[in-house]
C-alpha cells in the first residue's frame, strides 16, 4: 500500500495528520478485523540522512559566531592544533586566517647536509 | 462489504448520524465508510471527520487503515469484544479534545542563544565523524533551548491543560505539543498562540479541536494489543 503522507506544508490539518497518522486505538487482533500496514520507515530514514548535513551546518554556524566574537575583541582565531589549514569551515569560512607562509621565507637558511666522505675501511693491523 | 473504521462514539451522539454512517452495539457506535484503495485525500477525510465529530462529544479514534470485513464484525470483533475499553477512553474523555500547538524558532536566534550559552570553543580538530559529534550536541543544546523556551511561551494554555504530550520534531528548532484541553478552553488556547506570532523569532501554529490521539492512555489492567506493532502489522 501506497504510504497516505500529507506533505507538511504548513496547512495545519495536513501536518496533523502527519503526526497522528500512525496513532489511534489498535484494535486487539482478529481475523474479521485487520489494520492496513503504512510504510513510513523509509520517511524516517530520509530524516537521519538529513541531519549529518544539519549537524555539520550547525557547526559551521557556532565556528562563524566564534570568529565573529574573535574579530570583535581583537583577537585572531585558532584553528585547529592538526588541521592548520584544513580547519576551515567546509565553506572555507573560517575567520581571518592569515595566507600560508611559504617554507623557506622565514628567514632560515637551509643547510647542505655534511658532505662526509666515506672513510676508507680501515684495514686491522696485525701486528 | 468492506469497511474503513474510523473511530468510537456514544450510540446518541449528537451529530455522528448526519454526518457519517455508524454501526451501533448497545450505547456505543463505530463510525465507519465503504472500504477501498485509500488515497492521501482520504486520510485527510478521515481526519477531519473525527475532528467535526470531537466537537459534540467524545470519539476515540482508531488507528487509520482499520478495517472490517463487513458490519457485524464491527458490531463483534470491536465494539462488543473491547466494550468496556472503549467505554473507560469516552467516558475519560469526555468534554476534552487534544490541541496542538507548533512553534518554529528562527534557526539563527536560536543558534546564537545556544552559542552565547556554550561559546567555549566550536573549532574542532579532526575528521567528518568528529565534526558530526560536534554538530550533534549544537543539535541538542538546540533542542533544549527550544524546550525551555516552550515551556514559557506556552504557559497559559499548559495551565489550563489537563495533560500536554511532547510530539515528534521534524527540526531541532521546532516544537511541537499536544495539550489534552476542555472544550471551553480550546478558544482561549487558540488566542494565546496566535499572539506569540508577534514575538520576534518564532511562528506559531495551533491546530484544534482534534481527537485526543495523544492521550489514549490504557488503564494499568487493561488488556493490550500485544501482536501488533507500531505499524499495526
Amino acid at each position: 500500500m501506497t504510504a497516505p503522507v500529507i506533505p507538511g506544508t504548513g496547512g495545519g490539518l495536513a501536518e496533523a495528520l502527519n503526526i497522528l497518522l500512525d496513532k489511534g486505538l489498535v484494535i486487539d487482533a482478529s481475523i474479521r478485523v485487520t489494520v492496513i500496514g503504512i510504510e513510513l520507515l523509509a520517511i524516517e530514514i530520509k530524516v537521519v540522512i538529513a541531519s549529518v548535513d544539519t549537524y555539520i551546518r550547525y557547526l559551521e554556524a557556532m565556528q562563524r559566531l566564534d570568529a565573529q566574537r574573535r574579530a570583535l575583541n581583537g583577537s585572531t582565531p585558532t584553528p585547529p592544533a592538526t588541521q592548520v589549514f584544513a580547519g576551515q569551515g567546509v565553506s572555507g569560512t573560517y575567520g581571518l586566517l592569515t595566507a600560508p607562509v611559504p617554507v623557506g621565507a622565514v628567514g632560515v637558511t637551509p643547510t647542505a647536509p655534511a658532505q662526509v666522505a666515506p672513510s676508507a675501511p680501515q684495514q686491522a693491523t696485525e701486528e | 462489504m468492506s469497511l474503513f473504521l474510523h473511530g468510537v462514539v456514544r450510540a446518541d451522539h449528537p451529530s455522528a448520524a448526519t454526518r457519517a454512517k455508524l454501526v451501533t452495539w448497545q450505547d456505543l457506535a463505530v463510525v465507519v465508510s465503504e472500504a477501498r484503495a485509500p488515497t492521501q485525500r482520504d486520510a485527510l477525510a478521515h481526519l477531519e471527520l473525527l475532528s467535526a465529530l470531537v466537537v459534540d462529544g467524545s470519539v476515540v479514534p482508531l488507528k487509520y487503515g482499520t478495517t472490517a470485513v463487513g458490519e457485524e464484525a464491527a458490531r463483534t470483533d470491536v465494539l462488543a469484544a473491547s466494550a468496556a475499553r472503549l467505554r473507560t477512553h469516552l467516558d475519560r474523555l469526555a468534554g476534552l479534545v487534544e490541541l496542538h500547538a507548533y512553534l518554529r524558532f528562527d534557526e539563527d536566534e536560536a543558534l546564537q542563544a545556544v552559542y552565547e550559552e556554550h561559546h567555549t570553543s566550536w573549532q574542532v580538530a579532526g575528521g567528518l565523524s568528529t565534526r558530526i559529534l560536534a554538530g550533534e550536541q549544537v543539535a541538542q543544546h538546540l533542542v533544549t533551548w527550544r524546550r525551555t523556551r516552550s515551556d514559557a511561551l506556552l504557559a497559559p494554555v499548559a495551565a489550563v491543560a489537563r495533560e500536554q504530550a511532547s510530539l515528534p520534531d521534524r527540526e531541532h528548532t521546532e516544537e511541537r505539543r499536544a495539550f489534552l484541553l476542555p472544550h471551553k478552553e480550546i478558544e482561549p488556547a487558540r488566542a494565546a498562540i496566535t499572539a506569540l506570532k508577534h514575538i520576534a523569532g518564532v511562528e506559531a501554529e495551533c491546530v484544534a479541536p482534534l481527537p485526543a490521539y495523544n492521550f489514549l492512555t490504557e488503564p494499568a489492567n487493561a488488556p493490550t494489543p500485544g501482536t501488533s506493532s507500531r505499524w499495526g502489522w
